[in-house]
Parts: structure tokens; sequence; C-alpha cells
């Protein structure tokens, strides 16, 4: 598991319309990535 | 949500770029955006590969549905908040990961209840203190 200090995992993930996002997409910013729990 | 929201000036501000990964499927995904509107970009990792990468675990049923637990969904749909449909998995938890410009991870929060998130205040500091 990846935790503080470390390099942040890669991924190549879609968005409901298909578009790809990645995490160097914005690299030279700071990054949020927030987990959902179930949408419902 | 609604903290983060709340903080969403600040956040761009800082130059944070806010991103949502949910493991839902894409119509609820739809549903989720175009009734919150929500506009930052709601990714998919449908298989959860994402979530178990960053540790991200699971509710037990306790958790789940133990006496304060239930007090509080009961709170909530008394005070207007209507339950959603459920998704794929009702024990799958969330988290917060916060990244620096260079990548590193500067924050890693792994929630243990479905209540448990940081404070995007805590987050906000983070960011200023490192100038």
């Amino acid at each position: 598991m990846a935790l503080p200090s470390q390099k942040a995992i890669p991924f190549e993930l879609p968005d409901s319309e298909g578009k790809k996002h990645r995490l160097e997409d914005f690299f030279g910013n700071w990054q949020l990535l927030v987990f959902h729990r179930h949408l419902g | 949500m609604a903290q983060l929201r709340d903080r969403e000036p600040t956040l761009k501000s800082l130059g944070i770029v806010v991103r949502l990964i949910t493991f839902d499927s894409p119509s609820m995904a739809r549903t989720y955006s175009s009734g919150t509107g929500v506009e930052w970009p709601l990714l998919l990792d449908e298989n959860a590969g994402l979530y178990q990468q960053y540790g991200m675990g699971k509710a037990d049923a306790w958790t789940l549905y133990n006496p304060v637990a239930l007090a509080r969904y009961l709170y909530l749909i008394l005070t207007g908040t209507r339950p959603g449909r459920p998704g794929k998995d009702l024990s799958q938890l969330g988290g917060d990961v916060l990244t620096d410009p260079q990548g590193f991870i500067r924050f890693h929060h792994a929630c243990r209840t479905p209540l448990d998130r940081p404070r995007v205040e805590d987050l906000i500091e983070i960011v200023r203190e490192s100038g």
C-alpha cells in the first residue's frame, strides 16, 4: 500500500463519458483524489 | 462532500485539483454528477483496483448497521436527505489521497467507517505549510 512520502500510484481511469484520466495529467499541481463510498 | 464543495474556492486558489473516484457504474456516475451538480471529474474504477492499491477497506456489518449508524441514517432521512439506490458494494469504504506537484503522496487516509473523512481544513493546511 502506498504511504505518505511515497510516489503516488499511476492510474488511467475513464470517466462516465469514456474520457481517460491519468495521474500525470496534473503533475505540477497538488491533486486530491477522493475515493467515494457507493454513490447511492 | 459538502465540506469539500464549501471550500472549493480555496482549493482552486491553492491550485489543488480535485478528482473523484467511484467503483460504481457509468450510469450511476452520470446520475450522481447531474443530480449533485458536482463539476469535478468523476473517474470510474469499476473493479476497485485503485481502492485496493491505496488500502481502502471494507466495513463490516456492525460498522454499517450499529445503532449509532442507524440513528444517523434516520436523522438524515428525517432532515430531508433521501437515500439513493444502493451501489454495487455497500461495504466498500472510501478515503482520500493528497499528492504534491511532483507526484508524491503527502496525505493518505483510508476511512474506517462510512462517516469517517478527514477535515478539509487539515488538507488545506498541508498545502499551505508546504509554501
